[in-house]
């Protein structure tokens, strides 16, 4: 059989019309991993346009531009839109392209609860900001401490949103990470041992299995907000006996390792692309493997670090302060190992290079102006000070926003088969490097001048004028230079050059596809014999027999979990719109329960039952005669 | 010798994979007994979560549980009936093996049924409780019926995987999606069953014997 046939044969098994309803029911991980690219920046900009707003109010003492109501909903919303709703789901827009790419594998393991993950994530987020409809949004910060958002102080449905939106989402990301475990661990390409994996499959697994074990306790911690603030219980409310602490346990027993969420899988793309750039493997391929492992693992017991001005025990918060010391080890031996690779490599400075080399240096300086606040009396004297302000954007801006810009100049060109344009990406690049450091630097010294956080407004006279002025300079400076890279994805798209397979000559199997690779991924599912398949001498679809089309129907191979070898074929399921349809039943659980309507929300919840059972029962699936 | 060459001398490295131990490749059914693991793991972080709020509420408290410790005789019960339905639901799973459809959809059956009984005598056990001190009444109200309230909704989910598997064409292994229901159902019942075990140890057991003033706090 000829490769024209066989592609042939995929591309009617695997391709979705090109038609609305196809649109709606598509599970093919490319389509649906671009509106999780395209939905997450969308998401950055509002979160950005907020941020600039703010920067205008806080540009000059006494600034009268926002109510102080107004002021602490935008704050807030810039918060939590940027780390719910940026920060984590932009990387799984590229984990979901980049995984079965990566591992030779024609779909994730679940095709339509990787839809529904993206649906359920897209509502969750229109939800939050329908808030802004009733003026009544989020106002009180993306960590929502108790007491302020019980019900005697806010009384509106403010936090009522908050707290639903977040379960909502956390839904999304628990169904994803499941999806990215059993995709990694079960359909890797034959030959793909754990120790051939790339660092990518690392971080993306260790980011999922922080999000399976870490998010419950958001969840968790926000049914007890709903049932307080709207049904009478007593959790956090210390006149009845309750505990306000209970709430920061619960929030940043899940919020620290959130902060590896948004941060793992940005390494594990610098891991991929820096090496790719230096033309020579990474320098220590276990060492960041398994650092990054352990970063996950040390994730989970830091948390109080971010209580060490409550009047915790001194025993309890001086372990918390080793194990903070104790965990920037890990991110050293990656940063070191990155360095190693530059030092005996041969540099290339492309734009996403570029953007890596910014990475290190920004990333160091976030790793730095936080590792001394594990130490307690120096986070004492700098609690709530602009110095954390500043750590918190160095650390989330420097390891999440320029590894995800790296990464787009690096992946784009294989997204949309287009190059993206280096003259215009250099000049984006110098104008976020320079605007982010003007932005963000003069937060250190806001802070040691005693300058207060969340805070919405500041008297003259205490000095804090010129240096937010600089600050909010710098931040639409970055604003700028974010909107040339979003200028030069629409402008490359349509006008780059053709980019061909593999651009920058890298050794990962998502290079071996056409760009944009067709919907079936490779004609014949690769092997894999190295590290680098590209860079050795096996040919990873050699297939005299065609044995490895699977062309009958949707089919990938299964493999083993450690040595990737083949133990089973794996049936994939057609399009859907059962997905679709549960993500809106559980929109509207969410809208009902936020008008208190209980009994109402038994009708989505039976629609979404009947809708799981019709979306799992078996059925013929589609054949290629 | 030419770059093609250098790659047939390597005959095992070119094919190791050979066509017709491909061809030969069974139907994968083990992907939703790996996604229902990982669901478990988030589930039982859930009720980690839950059952560290109970002791974080009460380790200031002068007393906890607030009140008295709750009556043990219906949670005893509970937990022989959810232990009978395991039996059963284990016994099902032999069948299912053996090829015995319709005994192992009885034994089915006689787990859902169980697992209803549990229901009503949970339902039966909050309603007199509640009466003495009512939900709204402190924290510890305020957690021993949320920490109930959540586990009750896992079960009734269980209940509906477990009709799941009842009605399905053919609930054990298949070559066609779902795989297994049967198997990844009765994980789930099992897990729900853990949780009860854990909950009457901590919030019904422990509160009879560490009884009185907290020593937290002397």
């Amino acid at each position: 059989m000829s490769s024209t046939a066989a592609s042939a044969r995929l591309t009617f098994l695997w391709e979705s019309p090109a038609t609305l309803w196809g649109a709606l029911t598509t599970v093919d991980h490319k389509k649906l991993a671009m509106r999780y690219l395209i939905t997450s920046m969308v998401f950055l900009i509002a979160g950005g346009i907020e941020a600039l707003i703010m920067r205008l109010q806080l540009a000059q003492p006494g600034m009268k531009l926002l109510a102080p109501e107004t002021y602490d909903q935008i704050f807030t919303m810039h918060g939590s839109t940027m780390i719910y709703w940026y920060a984590a789901p932009v990387l799984s827009g590229f984990s979901v392209y980049l995984v079965p790419l990566m591992i030779g594998a024609r779909d994730m393991a679940f095709p339509r609860a990787n839809a529904f993950s993206y649906w359920t994530f897209l509502f969750s987020g229109i939800f939050i900001y329908t808030s802004f409809l009733v003026g009544q949004a989020p106002h009180a910060g993306w960590f929502a401490y108790t007491p302020y958002t019980l019900k005697q102080y806010s009384p509106g449905l403010n936090m009522d949103y908050f707290a639903i939106a977040l379960i909502f989402l956390t839904i999304s990301q628990t169904v994803g990470g499941i999806n990215f475990l059993v995709t990694i661990f079960r359909h890797r390409a034959p030959g793909m041992s754990v120790n051939r994996m790339p660092i990518f499959m690392y971080s993306t697994s260790t980011n999922s299995v922080l999000s399976i074990l870490a998010m419950p306790t958001l969840c968790v911690a926000c049914v007890f907000l709903l049932l307080d603030r709207n049904w009478g219980t007593h959790f956090y409310d210390v006149s009845h006996g309750g505990s306000t602490l209970l709430w920061q346990q619960l929030f940043w027993f899940f919020a620290h390792p959130w902060v590896y969420i948004v941060f793992l899988p940005a390494t594990g793309m610098i891991s991929m692309l820096l090496p790719v750039f230096s033309r020579r493997p990474i320098v220590g391929y276990a060492y960041v493997a398994i650092s990054t492992v352990l970063t996950g693992a040390f994730g989970f017991g830091v948390w109080m670090h971010h209580m060490f001005a409550t009047g915790e025990p001194l025993m309890s918060i001086s372990y918390f302060s080793a194990a903070s010391m104790m965990i920037s080890l890990f991110s050293t031996i990656q940063i070191y190992a990155w360095i190693a690779t530059l030092w005996k490599g041969k540099p290339v400075l492309t734009t996403s290079m570029c953007f890596a080399l910014a990475f290190i240096a920004v990333f160091i300086i976030g790793g730095l102006n936080g590792v001394i606040t594990a130490l307690i009396p120096f986070d004492w004297q700098l609690n709530d000070s602009y110095w954390i302000v500043a750590h918190i954007h160095y650390v989330l801006v420097g390891a999440n926003l320029f590894p995800v810009l790296a990464g787009f100049y690096y992946w784009l060109p294989k997204m949309t088969g287009r190059m993206m344009n280096e003259r215009l990406g250099m000049i984006s690049f110098w104008t976020i490097l320079i605007g982010f450091n003007a932005a963000f630097f003069p937060m250190h010294f806001l802070g040691l001048l005693g300058m207060p956080r969340r805070i919405y407004t500041y008297s003259p006279g205490l000095g804090w004028g010129d240096w937010n002025l600089a600050v909010t300079v710098g931040a639409y400076l970055l604003g700028a230079g974010i909107l040339l890279t979003v200028i030069n994805f629409f402008v490359s798209a349509k006008y780059g050059r053709p980019a061909g397979p593999n651009p920058w000559n890298a050794d990962t199997l998502e290079w071996s596809t056409p760009s944009p690779p067709p919907p079936y991924g490779s004609v014949h599912i690769p092997t894999v014999q190295s590290r680098h398949p590209l860079w050795d001498e096996h040919d990873e679809e050699y297939d005299p027999e065609d044995a490895r089309v699977l062309d009958r129907e949707r089919m990938t191979i299964s493999t083993t979990w450690l040595d990737a070898l083949p133990i089973g074929l794996a049936k994939m399921p057609d399009d859907s719109i059962w997905p679709l349809v549960l993500s809106l039943a559980l929109a509207a659980i969410a809208g009902l329960v936020l008008v208190k309507s209980m009994w109402w929300t038994l009708a989505p919840i039976v629609v979404g039952l009947a809708v799981t059972a019709a979306w799992l029962w078996p059925k013929e699936e589609k054949h290629a005669a | 010798m030419s770059a093609n060459a250098v790659l047939e001398s390597n005959g095992a490295s070119r094919e190791w994979v050979s066509a017709q131990a491909i061809r030969d490749l069974p139907i994968d059914q083990g992907r939703g007994t790996g996604a229902m693991a990982w669901f478990i793991a988030s589930e039982a972080m859930v009720f980690l979560g839950l059952f560290f709020s109970y002791y974080y509420l009460g380790h200031r408290q002068p007393r906890w549980p607030i009140g008295d410790p709750p009556d043990l005789t219906l949670p005893t019960a509970m937990v022989f009936i959810l232990f009978l339905s395991c039996i059963a639901l284990w016994a099902g799973g032999r069948l299912l093996e053996q090829g015995r459809q319709l005994p192992a959809r009885g034994a089915l059956l006689l787990t859902i049924l169980l697992g209803c009984g549990f229901l009503v005598l949970n339902a039966f056990d909050y309603d007199s409780e509640s009466q003495l001190q009512p939900v709204t009444q402190n924290p510890y109200t305020s957690i021993f019926y949320t920490i109930g309230g959540v586990h009750a909704a896992h079960l009734i989910l269980g209940l509906l995987f477990l009709l799941y598997a009842a009605v399905l064409p053919r609930p054990g292994l298949t070559d066609k999606p779902p795989h297994g229901a049967y198997r990844n159902a009765a994980m789930y019942w099992y897990f729900v069953t853990a949780v009860w075990l854990v909950m009457y140890a901590i919030m019904y057991i422990g509160p009879h014997h560490v009884v009185g003033a907290n020593p937290a706090l002397h």
